[in-house]
C-alpha cells in the first residue's frame, strides 16, 4: 500500500529511507579505474608475451617449414625412386658435399633404372655401358636401387679415362650423370665414409621422421586450401553485393563517360589547368633548390672567409664581400630559377585563359550544387534540432505531467481519508437524526392511518346501503331470470306434456288409425283399389316411414312410442288387409262408396287418409320440436 | 564472463564463444542493477517497517464501544482497557484505531526514497507527531455545558429550598446543592455559565502527552536486517 509522500510527511511522524549512491559511484568509478590501470598492464604484458611468443614461435615456424619441407621431399622422392629415405639422406649429404644436388641425384637414380630395364631387356646401349664397365644384369639383378646405384658408382670409379667415364656415366645416369661425377670420383670407400659421417652428424632422416613429415605437410596443404576455400566462400557470400555495386558503378561511370563526352572543352580546361598548376610547382621547386644552392654558396663563402680572415675587420671585410660574393654567385642559380618560374608563369599565363574560360561552367555547376547541398544540411540540420528540441520538451512535459498527477493523486487521497472521519461523523449524526425522524415519521404514519380508518368507518354505512342496493338489484335480476327460467320450464314440461298428449293422442288415433285401416282393407279387398287409391295409400306408408325416423328420447313415453312404432311397421300390412277387410264388411250394401262422399260411403276412406296426414303432420310437429329441445335429447 | 564454454545445440560440439562487450567493465550497467537492487530492497524495508509499527500498536476497544457491542448482544463483558506506557506504542482504539489503521508508506524510484508514517488526518490534527514525540493537547471538559439562552440552566448554589434543586458533585468531589430554572435572558445565560466554570471548572484543559513512538522503533528494528536486502539482491 502506498500513499503520497506530501500526505505522510504531513502527519510529522514518519521514517525516511533514502540511498546516498555518493559512495556507490565513486567506488564504481574507482573499480572501473583500476580495471582499465588493470587492463592496461595485462595488455602490456600480453605484448611483451605476443612478442616474446612471436620470437619463439618464428624459429620454431622454421623448424617447422624445414621438416615439412625436406622430409616431404625425402618420403615423396622416396617413393619415385624406390631408394629408402635414410639412403636419400645420405646420398643428399654426399651428393652436396660434391657440388651436386638432390635434383640430379633423383634424375641420376631415375635414368639408372630406367638403363638397367633395357639393360635386361637386352638393348645394346644399355648392355654395351654396362658391359664397358665390367658389369652384367647378374650382377645388379635384385639388389636395391642404392646398392646397384654403389655398384655403378663403383665401377665408374674405376674407368680411367675421363672422357669414357663422363660419357659412360651420361649414357647410365643421363644429363645429370657429369653433375654426379665428382661424387663417384669418390668411389665406394669414398661414399661409406661420407655417409658414416652423415650418420654421425645425426643428418639422417628415418623413414618414420619423413612419413611425420610428410603426413603434416599434407595436413598444412588441407588446412591452407580450407582457409582458401573459406577466402571463397566469403567472397561468395559478397558477389551478390558487389555485383550490385559493380553494376551501380557501371552506371555511373556510363553517366561519367557521356557527360564526358558532353563536356569535352571542359576536360580539356581542366586538363590544361592542372597542367599549370603543375608547372608552377615545378617553378617553385626550382626556385626553393636555386635559393637553397644561393644559401649553399653563402655558407662556402663564409667559411672559406672566416677561416682566411681570422680578425675582426677582416671578418667584418670577408662578411661583407661575402655577401657581394653571395649575390653574384647565387645570380646565376637566381637566373635559372627566374628562368623556370618565367617558364611556369608563362606556362600558366597559357593555360589560365583557356582554363578559366572552361572552367568557369563546372565552377558554376558545382558551386550550385554545393550551395543545394549546403542548404539541404541546414535545412536537416534545422529540423533534427526541432525534432531534438521537441523530444526533450515533451519528455519534460510528460515527467511534469506525472509529477502533477502524482501530487494531485497525493492531495486526493489525503482529503478522502480526511472525508472518511467527516462522513462518519456526519453518519453518527445522521443516524440520531434519522432515529428522531423515524419516531416522528411514524406517528405521522399512525394518524394518517387512523384518518384513514375514520374515512373507511365513514364510509361504511354509504357502501353498505350502496350494497344492499346492487344486491336487491341483483335479487331481482336474478329472481327475475329465475321466473324467466322457471317459465321456460315451466314452457318446457308443458311442450313435454303437450308432447306427451300428443303422443298419446298419436297413440289414439294410431288405434283409430288402425281400426280404419282394418276397415280399410277390407274394403280394397272387397272392392278392389284404383289407382288414385293405390297413390295414396302409397303416400300414407311414407309418413309412416317418416314417422319411423322420428328420434328417440320422449321419455317414459318413448317406450309404448316405440313399441307402437314397431307395431304399426310391423302389422301395417296386415292392419291395411284388416281395414280393407272392414271396410268391404262395411260396404257390403251397393250404397257403399267408399272414397265418396254421400250417405252411401260417407267417404270413409277420405276420411282415413285425412286423418293419417293430420297424425304425420302433428307427428312430424312433434318430431321437430323433440330435435329442437336439447333437453330432450337421448 | 567475456570468456565462456557453451554446447552447440546442433552439432553437438563443444566450442568456445567469445562476448567482447562482457570482457570491460560496464559501470552504467553495475548502477543499474544496483538501482533495480535497491529499488526493490527500499520497498520492502518500507513495507516491513509499515508492519513493524502496525503491529506494535495493539488493539483494544474503548469502554463506550464495549457498552455499545454489550447492548447489541455483541459482546458478552467488559474489560477495562489502559492506555499504553510513556515510551511504548499507543493504542488502537476502536473504533476509531486510525494511527494503526491510516499507516501508509512512500516509495519514489526516480530518487530512490521511501517515506513511511500515517497520513490523511485532517489539516490541524497533529496526534501522530504528538504521539511519537509527545507534546501538549488540548482536552475538553466533559461535564461543562455551554448554557444558551432558551436552555434550562443553573441559577443559584448553595439553596436547599425548591424543586428544580439538586445536589450535584462538582470539580473537586464536594457535593453541592445547584438550582436550575429556564433560562429568560441573556443575563441568567451569562450568571448560568459562570456558575458552570464555578462549578466544574474551565472548557478545556491542556494536558502533557508523553511520547510513545511507533515509527522509529519500527525503524531501529528494521535496521539490522536492511543490509542483507542488498545482498540478497546484488547476489541473486
Amino acid at each position: 500500500m502506498a500513499a503520497g509522500a506530501t500526505g505522510i510527511r504531513a502527519g510529522r511522524a514518519y521514517v525516511e529511507l533514502g540511498v546516498d549512491g555518493k559512495p556507490l559511484d565513486a567506488g564504481l568509478k574507482g573499480a572501473e579505474a583500476r580495471l582499465k590501470a588493470f587492463g592496461a598492464g595485462v595488455a602490456g604484458i600480453g605484448r611483451g608475451l605476443m612478442t616474446a611468443g612471436l620470437a619463439a614461435a618464428a624459429p620454431l615456424g622454421l623448424s617447422v617449414k624445414a621438416f615439412t619441407g625436406m622430409g616431404d621431399s625425402l618420403a615423396k622422392m622416396s617413393r619415385r625412386t624406390g631408394v629408402s629415405v635414410e639412403s636419400l639422406s645420405k646420398l643428399q649429404f654426399a651428393a652436396e658435399r660434391s657440388g651436386a644436388g638432390m635434383g640430379d641425384v633423383e634424375i641420376g637414380i631415375r635414368r639408372m633404372q630406367r638403363t638397367l630395364y633395357d639393360a635386361d631387356r637386352g638393348l645394346s646401349t644399355a648392355t654395351d655401358a654396362l658391359h664397358d664397365l665390367g658389369l652384367s644384369m647378374g650382377d645388379l639383378r635384385g639388389l636395391a636401387p642404392e646398392r646397384q646405384f654403389a655398384r655403378i658408382a663403383g665401377a665408374l670409379h674405376g674407368v680411367g679415362d675421363a672422357s669414357r667415364k663422363a660419357a659412360l656415366a651420361q649414357v647410365i645416369f643421363g644429363r645429370s650423370g657429369t653433375m654426379l661425377i665428382p661424387m663417384i670420383d669418390q668411389g665406394a670407400r669414398g661414399l661409406e665414409r661420407l655417409y658414416a659421417t652423415a650418420e654421425r652428424l645425426g643428418i639422417v632422416m628415418s623413414g618414420k621422421d619423413a612419413a611425420a613429415a610428410e603426413e603434416l605437410s599434407d595436413r598444412m596443404g588441407e588446412l591452407w586450401m580450407q582457409l582458401k576455400m573459406v577466402a571463397f566462400k566469403v567472397g561468395k557470400e559478397l558477389q551478390p553485393a558487389l555485383e550490385k555495386l559493380a553494376v551501380s558503378l557501371q552506371g555511373w561511370l556510363r553517366g561519367a563517360m557521356d557527360w564526358i563526352d558532353r563536356n569535352g572543352p571542359l576536360i580539356e580546361g581542366t586538363a590544361k589547368l592542372t597542367a599549370g598548376v603543375v608547372a608552377l610547382g615545378a617553378a617553385l621547386y626550382g626556385v626553393v633548390n636555386a635559393s637553397k644552392a644561393a644559401a649553399a654558396g653563402l655558407g662556402a663563402y663564409r667559411a672559406v672567409a672566416g677561416f682566411l680572415g681570422g680578425g675582426k675587420a677582416a671578418g667584418l671585410a670577408a662578411r661583407g664581400a661575402g655577401t657581394a660574393a653571395a649575390v653574384s654567385a647565387a645570380g646565376g642559380g637566381a637566373g635559372a630559377a627566374a628562368g623556370g618560374l618565367g617558364a611556369g608563369l608563362t606556362a600558366l599565363g597559357g593555360f589560365a585563359g583557356a582554363a578559366a574560360l572552361t572552367a568557369t561552367p563546372l565552377l558554376l555547376v558545382f558551386g550550385d550544387l554545393a550551395r543545394r547541398r549546403r542548404a539541404e544540411f541546414r535545412q536537416a540540420k534545422a529540423e533534427a534540432a526541432h525534432w531534438a528540441d521537441y523530444l526533450a520538451a515533451k519528455e519534460k512535459g510528460q515527467l511534469e505531467a506525472n509529477d502533477r498527477a502524482r501530487e494531485e493523486g497525493d492531495r486526493r487521497r489525503l482529503e478522502a481519508a480526511g472525508r472518511l472521519q467527516q462522513v462518519e461523523e456526519a453518519i453518527a449524526s445522521a443516524r440520531a437524526d434519522a432515529d428522531a425522524e423515524e419516531e416522528t415519521a411514524g406517528q405521522k404514519r399512525i394518524k394518517q392511518l387512523q384518518a384513514q380508518m375514520k374515512a373507511i368507518e365513514g364510509a361504511f354505512p354509504k357502501v353498505g346501503d350502496w350494497a344492499v342496493g346492487v344486491t336487491q338489484e341483483r335479487m331481482d335480476e336474478l329472481n327475475r331470470k329465475a321466473d324467466a327460467a322457471r317459465a321456460a320450464l315451466s314452457a318446457q314440461i308443458g311442450a313435454i306434456r303437450r308432447a306427451e298428449a300428443n303422443a298419446a293422442a298419436s297413440a289414439g288415433l294410431a288405434r283409430r288409425r288402425e281400426s280404419l285401416s282394418r276397415r280399410a282393407a277390407g274394403i280394397v279387398e272387397r272392392y278392389g283399389i284404383d289407382q288414385e287409391t293405390a297413390d295414396r295409400l302409397a303416400e300414407y306408408q311414407d309418413y309412416l316411414r317418416q314417422f319411423d325416423r322420428l328420434p328417440k328420447g320422449l321419455g317414459d313415453n318413448r317406450a309404448s312410442f316405440t313399441k307402437f312404432q314397431e307395431t304399426l311397421a310391423s302389422d301395417i300390412g296386415g292392419r291395411i288387409d284388416e281395414t280393407f277387410r272392414t271396410m268391404t264388411g262395411a260396404a257390403g250394401t251397393s250404397a257403399f262408396r267408399p272414397f265418396e262422399g254421400g250417405p252411401g260411403g260417407g267417404g270413409v276412406m277420405r276420411q282415413l287418409v285425412d286423418s293419417s296426414e293430420r297424425i304425420a303432420r302433428n307427428t312430424d310437429v312433434i318430431a321437430r320440436k323433440i330435435q329442437a329441445n336439447p333437453s330432450f335429447a337421448p | 564472463m567475456g570468456l565462456m564454454k557453451h554446447t552447440s545445440t546442433s552439432g553437438g560440439r563443444e566450442g568456445i564463444s567469445i562476448v567482447p562487450k562482457e570482457m570491460f567493465f560496464d559501470r552504467r550497467r553495475v548502477q543499474r542493477a544496483m538501482d533495480d537492487a535497491t529499488n526493490i530492497a527500499l520497498r520492502e524495508a518500507a513495507q516491513r517497517i509499515r508492519r513493524l509499527a502496525q503491529t506494535s500498536m495493539r488493539y483494544v476497544t474503548s469502554t463506550a464501544q464495549q457498552r455499545r457491542l454489550i447492548r447489541e448482544g455483541k459482546r458478552k463483558r467488559l474489560t477495562p482497557y489502559t492506555p499504553s506506557s510513556p515510551g511504548q506504542p499507543p493504542r488502537a482504539v476502536r473504533p476509531r484505531p486510525w494511527v494503526r489503521k491510516f499507516l501508509y508508506y512512500s516509495y519514489n524510484a526516480r530518487i530512490h526514497n521511501a517515506v513511511i508514517g500515517p497520513a490523511g488526518f485532517p489539516a490541524g490534527s497533529d496526534a501522530p507527531h504528538t504521539l511519537e514525540f509527545g507534546g501538549r493537547v488540548k482536552i475538553r471538559n466533559v461535564r461543562r455545558t455551554i448554557r444558551r439562552l432558551g436552555d434550562s440552566g443553573e441559577i443559584r448554589v448553595g439553596w436547599s429550598g425548591g424543586s428544580t434543586t439538586h445536589a450535584v458533585s462538582d470539580a473537586r468531589g464536594i457535593t453541592q446543592m445547584v438550582s436550575y430554572a429556564l433560562l429568560r435572558t441573556q443575563a441568567q445565560v451569562s450568571r448560568a455559565n459562570r456558575l458552570q466554570e464555578q462549578l466544574y471548572g474551565a472548557l478545556e484543559r491542556a494536558v502533557a502527552v508523553a511520547p510513545r513512538p511507533f515509527m522509529g522503533p519500527a525503524m531501529l528494528a528494521e535496521a539490522p536486517r536492511m543490509a542483507r536486502l542488498w545482498a540478497i539482491r546484488s547476489t541473486a
